[in-house]
């Protein structure tokens, strides 16, 4: 691609402490991801995926190494700043979903865009969030509320509401972990379909093979290092 | 509706349970807030209604002393002090009776004495009394909250006493005497001055509280002598010959060894503060400790007093004008002592609230640390956790505190329509009303004590970290 790299990991190691136990999450961890990539990174139970998403979402720090986003390092920010790069540059998909159950569908997107204080125009807001409920097949539920929608309906629900603030980066860990294989498959398809129109960078995490060979760049991690790394060109023209 | 008031009152609704706790609890301290300062307000304007028409007036001019004169003595921390006599006081009455502001005064002077049967025997006592010496030519049209059921007023310059229903009955059941109009009455000072009197008259009181059912009135002549006020001027004319006699006598003659003394006033005067130790000054002045002043519109009190002490300072002269609550003295501190007590009552309830508030809540985050972590993690500030909490706790106290405002309100009228027995300041029936400046001051207390006990739930949502989202569980 050739571009400077929307995401760049350099040495990254992670170490949680279980009272004064030392555990190492990841192992010296280096790989950089292009602007516009659809990239899984995959691997065992307990290999480091959801350390490495977390570092990348700026949700989590480094014990070590650097982490940058869009080429701004996040290592010395403050809380202000980090949470700001959160909400302007990253989009997230949670393996639980975790939409906020009192608001409605559409109220559920909008929400991150309240964040900064409804900065666009009412109207233009309003008609982003029907291009997005659209954009994943929910128009007839916007007003419904989380409780009365299926596993793959809240999905959606999570896809629309990460791309509302239109950020470079979407998060998605395990986004097909708690739904049936079939649903798994449409939602991973549905993200790809958007990683094309809006060019928007999907990072995300699964075990599940079936839904690594969807994926255009693979990170495999085996013991918190990254035991493989593979580019697929070809999946970029079979999705178009 | 900001989106902030629309997810913090559908919060409210999905968590119902902590709601209505914390709901409750604001709500019941608002009712009790209403309930309390308004029977609180209505009593102390009550008591100071009765203060004001059955002996203080609304403004009272005295002498300046270190403590607050009162028309029961000088109130000061750790020193006793004699009430000082009203300086200049042609010249002080000159200035009131010029003044357009002034309805009506009168001068009046106060000890507190012991009623006792008349005669030889003076064994023990009677019941204790706090003696007006007034001047029945101005007092009887400013103040008539005595009704004479037997004999009649004092006349001016007549020797007397006028006593209540009650201290009449109080005198029959300690000393086995039915005082009748007509019978003396001899009054003990705390000075060890003694003085014989006659009683003119009984009385009743239409208005009562605490104060007036120690009140009798007695003719000012009588009440200086007491006081060892009298000049030899005045005291000289008033003595009969048998008082004559007792200037000369020896005690152990006269009481065949009984501690009794006589008063000194007629030989001896001591100096009175406020006359510069010449008590014929003070005669000449008038020698009354009170002037008690009407005025023509009462809400213009406070103008009223600031002003005449701004002539008394201009002028020289060491008086002072000060309001009802100075003239009631310690007895004025009774609404406050209520407010005081209710007061500490509400912080007790307050604290315990706050308790209760604090710890649903911190249940409540503790709950919801999913997500709030989401909402970390979509790029929500910490200052918007703070608001959406703090529009949560706010709905809560606003809504349950305008229901709890609502109650309090209802009961202030059925209490308001039943009446409240309050004899003891003054009124037959208490009937409180709901003060608006009550109402807005209860809900502020509360929302205060609701924000108050939110702080550390708050602190702890705060705390919340966004990764705890990728640990949430579905919902």
């Amino acid at each position: 691609m050739g571009s400077k790299p929307i995401v760049e990991l350099a040495d990254v190691r992670k170490v949680y402490f279980l009272g004064k136990t030392e555990v190492p999450a990841v192992r010296g961890v280096t790989f950089n991801i292009e602007k516009g990539d659809f990239i899984s990174i995959a691997g065992p139970s307990g290999s480091g995926k959801t350390t490495i998403l977390n570092l990348i979402g700026c949700v989590d720090t480094p014990t070590e190494g650097k982490v940058r986003i869009d080429g701004v390092e996040t290592g010395g920010l403050g809380d202000r700043q980090i949470t700001s790069i959160r909400h302007r540059m990253i989009g997230f998909i949670f393996q639980t979903f975790n939409l906020i159950p009192v608001l409605t569908v559409s109220e559920n997107i909008e929400f991150p865009l309240l964040l900064d204080g409804g900065g666009r125009a009412r109207g233009e807001r309003r008609e982003w969030i029907e291009t997005l409920i659209e954009e994943v097949g929910l128009g007839q539920w916007r007003k419904h509320r989380p409780g009365e929608l299926s596993g793959g309906q809240r999905q959606r629900v999570a896809i629309a509401r990460a791309l509302a603030t239109r950020p470079r980066i979407v998060l998605a860990d395990e986004p097909t972990a708690n739904l049936d294989s079939a649903t798994g498959q449409s939602i991973i398809q549905l993200m790809k379909k958007i990683n094309r129109e809006m060019e928007t960078t999907f990072i995300f995490s699964t075990h599940d093979p079936t839904i690594v060979r969807i994926a255009d760049h693979v990170i495999n991690l085996h013991d918190g290092t990254v035991a493989h790394e593979e580019r697929r060109e070809a999946n970029h023209a079979g999705a178009r | 509706m900001p989106a902030l008031v629309r997810l913090a009152i559908r919060n409210l609704g999905v968590h119902k349970g902590k709601t209505l706790i914390v709901g409750v609890i604001v709500a019941l301290g608002v009712m009790i807030l209403v309930v309390g300062s308004s029977v609180l307000g209505s009593a102390s304007r009550a008591l100071k209604k009765s203060f004001i028409d059955s002996f203080t007036t609304e403004i009272v001019v005295t002498g300046k002393a270190r403590g607050i004169v009162s028309l029961f003595g000088v109130a000061e921390m750790g020193a006793v002090e004699g009430t000082p006599l009203v300086p200049d006081f042609q010249k002080v009455t000159a200035y009131l009776r010029g003044d357009a502001e002034v309805r009506s005064f009168t001068p009046q002077i106060s000890g507190a004495e012991q009623l006792n049967r008349a005669g030889e025997d003076t064994a023990g006592g009677g019941p204790f009394v706090y003696l007006f010496g007034i001047d029945p030519s101005t007092y009887g049209s400013m103040f008539r909250n005595a009704r004479i059921v037997s004999g009649a007023f004092l006349e001016p310059g007549q020797e007397g006493i006028l006593l209540s229903t009650r201290q009449v009955e109080d005198f029959g059941r300690e000393l086995g005497d039915t005082l009748k109009v007509g019978d003396k009455v001899l009054i003990q000072s705390f000075g060890n001055a003694i003085r014989e009197v006659t009683l003119r008259g009984i009385f009743t009181l239409q208005e009562r509280n605490m104060a007036t059912d120690l009140i009798a009135y007695i003719d000012p002549q009588s009440l200086r002598a007491l006081l060892g006020m009298a000049s030899s001027l005045e005291a000289a004319p008033a003595l009969d010959a048998a008082e004559a006699a007792l200037l000369t006598a020896n005690e152990d003659t006269l009481f065949r060894g009984k501690m009794v003394r006589v008063s000194r006033g007629a030989e001896h005067l001591p100096a009175m503060p406020g006359t510069g130790g010449h008590p014929e000054r003070a005669h000449a002045d008038g020698a009354w400790q009170f002037i008690l002043v009407n005025l023509t519109s009462p809400g213009n009190a406070a103008s009223f007093i600031a002003r005449t002490n701004q002539w008394f300072a201009a002028q020289g002269i060491e008086a002072r004008a000060s309001d009802w609550r100075a003239a009631a003295g310690v007895f004025a501190m009774i609404p406050d002592l209520m407010g005081v007590v209710f007061t500490l009552a509400v912080i007790v309830i307050a604290i315990v609230a706050m308790i209760i508030i604090m710890n649903t809540l911190v249940v409540s985050i503790s709950e919801r640390t999913g997500e709030i972590g989401t909402m970390r993690a979509l790029g929500a500030q910490k200052g918007f956790v703070w608001r959406m909490l703090l529009t949560e706790t706010l709905a809560i106290t606003v809504l349950f505190g305008a229901l709890g405002a609502a109650v309090g309100s209802a009961i202030v009228g059925v209490l308001s329509l039943r009446g409240i027995p309050a004899s003891s300041i003054g009124s037959s029936t208490l009937r409180p009303s709901v003060d608006p400046s009550s109402l807005g001051s209860s809900l502020f207390l509360v929302i205060i004590i609701a924000v108050l006990a939110a702080i550390y739930p708050v602190r702890t949502a705060l705390g919340v970290q966004p990764v705890t989202a990728m640990q949430a569980r579905a919902e």
